[in-house]
């Protein structure tokens, strides 16, 4: 972990009409972690995600995306950012009009100069190294599985390998044994591609697993960032009401049970 | 490992060192900067036979991508006829990548398969049949839940058809009486000039309040219908079946049918008569103008006129018999397009397009079937 932040918001307020979703948030993302966030739904998790991955700019506040001011950029800079920054939707946002190779292979053909034969084995690539076989390739979304959307969805994710990849809540709608293997997947990758991660998440299972730090948001800003066993500790009301519970602690039995 | 957003200003290269036999990769051989062709053309300058040494040391950035196209540019020096190729002095996460992607499998993805002539012919044919077969299915189970209706009139959903009569006629009039309006005009502007050479002015009464009532008003109305009001149905129940709130319905043991196109239904055939008596009225009113102004005839004598005209008043009720054919047109076609949807959003879009063109395309059939039925009754 390098002491330069990736990613680092200052004095964040998000709004959506008179509603106030952020008020003077910050939080830093490091290079090489996984980071968690956390808190109760409708807290503005997503939109915290959505900040941070330049997908909505905050009515206040400096989002800088490596070390870059992201509120004046050039066309052309801000193109190259992007192309840095992966973004897995809740529902995988796959086009609907093309197959899953052709999903994963359209950032290719938009922004890169490879030959033909080279960005289809590139899609296949991303398409195995998300743990899909090769006949789903030539599927359309509605055709899969809702574990296989999220594995498509991160496949052209990972197209352009992005240094970043935000997940906006990827085991949500997953049975637990295919989320328990999403979030491998997603710690596998992470090692071998030298990925940042950061997820929203509220899967008690993968917040034990598979983060590094996680970052709990209540009360329109971050109240504490720490790796989940020093966070769920942690004496503030909502950090506890939130670990307080059966399921919680059942996740925790099973995170530490040895293997 | 890979610097920041500086790495994509240093495009991929490599270059070849004759007197140490050595390929040196330099630049970033990631997905943004590599240009694969453009490389080969110096792989042509290198001297076929023995072996060869791949020199990463020089690598500013690697990814999966980069690393693909080092295994392909070995394969193609090995096809070459290079017998021994080696890669040295790769960092040690640019092994990792290279080993990953080696282990990864390759493979071609499965194409769709393309259809012949013949059975492309086949296909469009069978899906034209099975479509008018489901629309059929469409009508008889439209029927059978009206007939509930009829039966068990407490079942009538009047909020919603008097919120249908809002949007697909109160918000309709401006533009079907503008429309219509401008067909009375140029309908008296045409025919005007003959009928004055003639000095048969006075029968521009006749040539307009007989196209308007009988064929003007109610066919643009239905095309504005089949065009504003229609579309919107399919679009709206295929985005509904997109996200499941189709089948939802059908989990709460209601018929989406009697939920989204009966009321639908009922209130376009309310609505379908009298949009075409106010369209029958603008367009009258355009004929006025223009026998006014140009033709001398004024708003007295066109008045009085009208009801003797040739064929009146059984005109106006031809005119208005249409309409409920008519609204039983669009709302089946637009209602029977978007159960129909599948998928994704695309065919919402193809869903929409079919909807407009065949209501239209019906209701022009069903008009001329009309003129030929009046013509025999002599209406």
């Amino acid at each position: 972990m390098n002491d330069e932040p990736i990613i680092q918001l200052s004095g964040i307020h998000n709004c959506f009409g008179r509603h106030v979703v952020h008020k003077d948030l910050s939080l830093q993302v490091y290079r090489g972690e996984i980071l968690g966030i956390i808190g109760v739904s409708g807290g503005g998790k997503t939109v915290l995600l959505h900040t941070m991955a330049m997908l909505r700019r905050p009515n206040q506040g400096k989002v800088r995306v490596f070390g870059r001011d992201t509120h004046s950029l050039a066309p052309d800079e801000e193109r190259l950012l992007r192309l840095r920054l992966g973004f897995m939707f809740q529902n995988g946002a796959l086009f609907s009009s093309l197959t899953v190779f052709e999903n994963v292979r359209f950032p290719l053909d938009e922004h890169t100069l490879l030959s033909p034969e080279l960005k289809q084995e590139v899609a296949m690539l991303k398409i195995h190294l998300a743990g899909l076989e090769t006949d789903s390739a030539a599927k359309y979304p509605r055709e899969l599985s809702g574990g296989m959307i999220k594995r498509a969805a991160l496949a052209r994710t990972l197209a352009l390998d992005p240094t970043v990849l935000f997940l906006d809540e990827p085991t949500a709608g997953l049975d637990p044994v295919t989320a328990g293997a999403f979030d491998d997947l997603v710690v596998k990758l992470k090692s071998m591609l030298d990925l940042t991660v950061v997820m929203v998440t509220h899967d008690l299972d993968t917040l034990w697993h598979a983060t590094d730090r996680v970052a709990f948001l209540a009360n329109q800003r971050i109240v504490a960032v720490a790796p989940i066993e020093t966070l769920a500790k942690l004496p503030h009301p909502a950090i506890a009401a939130y670990f307080s519970g059966r399921r919680v602690s059942q996740a925790r039995e099973r995170a530490w049970k040895p293997k | 490992m890979p610097k920041d957003t500086t790495q994509c200003f240093i495009p991929a290269y490599l270059h070849f060192d004759i007197a140490a036999n050595r390929l040196f990769l330099s630049g970033s051989w990631t997905s943004l900067c590599l240009n694969d062709q453009a490389l080969n053309a110096t792989l042509q300058t290198i001297p076929i036979g023995g072996k060869i040494v791949i020199d990463g040391r020089e690598l500013e950035a690697l990814d999966t991508t980069g690393a693909m196209a080092i295994l392909h540019l070995r394969a193609r020096l090995e096809q070459a006829g290079i017998s021994r190729i080696d890669l040295e002095r790769f960092a040690k996460p640019y092994q990792h990548l290279l080993s990953l992607v080696k282990e990864t499998p390759a493979d071609k993805p499965l194409q769709p398969r393309q259809l012949g002539l013949l059975e492309h012919l086949g296909k469009i044919s069978l899906d034209i049949l099975m479509d008018m077969v489901a629309y059929l299915a469409f009508i008889g189970s439209l029927t059978t839940q009206s007939l509930r209706w009829l039966f068990n009139p407490r079942r009538i959903r009047l909020r919603e058809i008097l919120a249908e009569i809002q949007v697909a006629g109160v918000n309709a009039l401006f533009i079907v009486g503008l429309l219509s309006f401008l067909m009375g005009v140029v309908i008296a502007y045409q025919g005007g000039g003959p009928l004055d050479q003639y000095g048969a002015n006075v029968f521009i009464v006749d040539l307009v309040g007989l196209t308007i009532l009988r064929e003007i008003a109610p066919l643009v109305t239905a095309i504005i219908m089949a065009g504003r009001t229609g579309s919107a149905y399919t679009a709206e129940i295929g985005a509904m079946r997109i996200t499941e709130e189709v089948d939802a319905l059908r989990s709460l043991a209601l018929h989406p049918l009697e939920i989204l196109a009966l009321p639908k239904l009922a209130a376009l055939i309310i609505v379908m008569p009298l949009l075409i008596v106010f369209a029958d009225l603008a367009g009258l009113a355009g004929g006025i103008v223009v026998s006014d102004l140009m033709l001398g005839v004024g708003i007295e004598s066109y008045i009085e006129r009208l009801p003797q005209t040739f064929l009146m008043p059984s005109s106006f009720w031809v005119g208005l018999v249409k309409a409920p054919v008519y609204a039983l047109i669009i709302t089946s076609i637009g209602c029977h397009q978007g159960f129909q949807v599948r998928g994704g959003a695309t065919s919402v879009g193809y869903a929409t397009t079919r909807s407009v063109v065949q209501s239209i395309f019906l209701v022009i059939v069903v008009d001329a079937l009309f003129s030929i039925i009046f013509n025999k009754l002599d209406l």
